[in-house]
């Protein structure tokens, strides 16, 4: 099991304000090469639950092991993609995407030539010397993915990542991260709270019910669907199914809520 | 570009509309020319004092004092700032004193700083220091505060080590904090090294200032402000080449010599 979690709890505890309960009872098994989609309301506990995966938020109560190791331990074969197109504002295009690298001393004329290429396949080959703020948002967050990608890590988190995207850009970056996690079998917790995203990406949909989040249920692609890439998946009969079937366990999820 | 100089000469406008009520009404009588001065003749004393060597002499003496200032209470108040931010229960800790030290005025150390480095270039120095380096201590410190936190966990998720933190993030993402400490400090160190040898001194521009008032001759304390306002210009320029080079700076800093050779 590539990601593992027992009965994780979080409540965030501030000194004026009635703790908040972000997360309860949360067991979620990631096996290696799958994407695993994570969906549900904002606010329901999907970036905390991500964070506490990652290591950057401690959970107050339950367990959690990454590569059967405790998550801090295992940042080098961690690869996080945030929210939003979070880049040095002061380092141009090619400096960006090789900040990782830089960071975990593996930048050789190697994993320099690696990088070149990866630019060079998501489209910025020409933009090297670009700063962000000479950028278009798809272009930032693909630098981000570029990033993201550049290290050899096993196990990508994701964020949200293309939320901001038109929808266009954001379809041809799913593709692309789908490509690569499957053909350099990596595994990837892909947290979103669109259901199309979720369906054309995922292995595996996890639904989350809304605060304190917990698992509503978890939704395995069948064969056909979880083979295809995200915009041919797009067209196969079986994804309004998918769809429908996520939408409704979402429905449900928040109805039980409210009547809670 | 004929507007930007149009422009450019229409900033000197109130300046020279000044300096011409200013001699109008010097002219009026021996009294208010005694009392004011005019910018005749203000112009006549630097003029001659600088051909004689006196004032160049004295401006550089104090420049040498306000720089050696400068350089050690930015870089030091910059240091301490910096490493505050590593140490965040000795950053709140320290914060209050750090307050209660910026809030007396330089004048007031004076007579310690003469106990304790004598009446020499060094007191100058330390006094310049001592106005400058709370400045540059603020300035680094809420700089490395302002870092985008999400950059930071990218950065803790690589497992940067303190230096590369530092190097590569903290650093120059509060580049303008610091270069924005360098433009106030440039005040801040004049005014040190000037209030030294307003103190004790036989040297430098606050010894020329205080010498000329004592004679009563306006003029010649007017032209050794208008060396001061000289100094103060020469340090900007020296900080505008800064700031011009900041990209290149930042890149110099932070990014590996191998990625800096990759420009297309």
């Amino acid at each position: 099991m590539i990601v593992e979690t027992i009965a994780l709890s979080k409540t965030y505890v501030a000194d004026k304000t009635p703790p908040t309960e972000a997360l309860r009872d949360i067991n979620l098994d990631v096996s290696e090469g799958q994407i695993v989609c994570i969906v549900g309301k904002s606010g329901c506990g999907k970036t905390t639950l991500l964070n506490i995966i990652a290591g950057i938020v401690e959970p107050t109560s339950g367990e959690v092991s990454v590569f059967a190791e405790p998550p801090s331990k295992a940042h080098s074969k961690i690869s996080y993609m945030p929210q939003g197109a979070k880049l040095l504002p002061y380092r141009n295009v090619l400096q960006n995407a090789a900040i990782s690298l830089e960071l975990r001393n593996t930048l050789t004329p190697e994993t320099i030539q690696k990088l070149t290429e990866l630019l060079d396949f998501l489209g910025l080959a020409e933009f090297p010397d670009h700063y962000p703020i000479e950028l278009s948002g798809g272009m930032q967050q693909r630098v981000v993915l570029a990033r993201t990608l550049a290290v050899d890590a096993s196990l990508l988190l994701c964020d949200e990542p293309f939320i901001s995207l038109d929808f266009n850009t954001r379809l041809e970056l799913e593709d692309l991260l789908w490509q690569t996690i499957k053909t350099e079998n990596k595994t990837c917790v892909f947290i979103t709270h669109d259901i199309e995203s979720a369906v054309a990406l995922g292995d595996q949909i996890v639904v989350m019910s809304p605060r304190p989040g917990s698992i509503w249920c978890s939704i395995d692609m069948d064969m056909e669907m979880a083979g295809t890439s995200p915009v041919v998946r797009r067209r196969l009969p079986l994804f309004s199914q998918y769809f429908s079937e996520v939408w409704q366990a979402l429905r449900e999820s928040e109805d039980s809520n409210d009547k809670t | 570009m004929i507007k930007r100089r149009i422009n450019q000469l229409l900033g000197f406008l109130p300046l020279l509309f000044f300096l011409a009520v200013w001699q109008l009404l010097a002219d009026q009588s021996t009294r208010t020319k005694f009392l004011f001065g005019s910018p005749i003749l203000v112009i006549q004393k630097l003029a001659v004092n600088i051909a004689n060597g006196e004032l160049l002499v004295h401006a550089a003496i104090t420049g040498i004092e306000a720089l050696g200032g400068f350089l050690i209470g930015v870089t030091a108040g910059s240091v301490i700032g910096f490493s505050l931010l590593y140490f965040p229960k000795l950053a709140s800790i320290s914060r209050p004193y750090v307050l209660a030290l910026g809030s007396i005025p330089i004048f007031a150390f004076a007579p310690m700083m003469i106990v304790w480095f004598g009446v020499g270039i060094q007191m100058k120095i330390a006094m310049a220091t001592f106005s400058t380096i709370l400045v540059a201590l603020s300035q680094a410190y809420d700089g490395g505060k302002k870092v985008d936190p999400e950059l930071k966990i990218l950065f803790e998720l690589n497992n940067s080590s303190n230096r590369q933190l530092f190097q590569k993030l903290i650093l120059p993402s509060s580049i303008d904090w610091v270069l924005a400490s360098l433009r106030l400090n440039i005040g801040l160190a004049l005014l040190g090294a000037f209030i030294g040898e307003f103190i004790a001194s036989e040297r430098g521009l606050g010894y020329i200032m205080l010498k000329a008032g004592g004679l009563y001759d306006i003029p010649y304390v007017l032209a050794a402000g208008i060396c001061i306002i000289g100094l103060a210009f020469l340090f900007n320029f020296f900080v505008a080449i800064i700031e011009r080079n900041r990209k290149w700076l930042v890149e110099l800093i932070s990014v590996p010599s191998v990625l800096r050779a990759m420009r297309s």
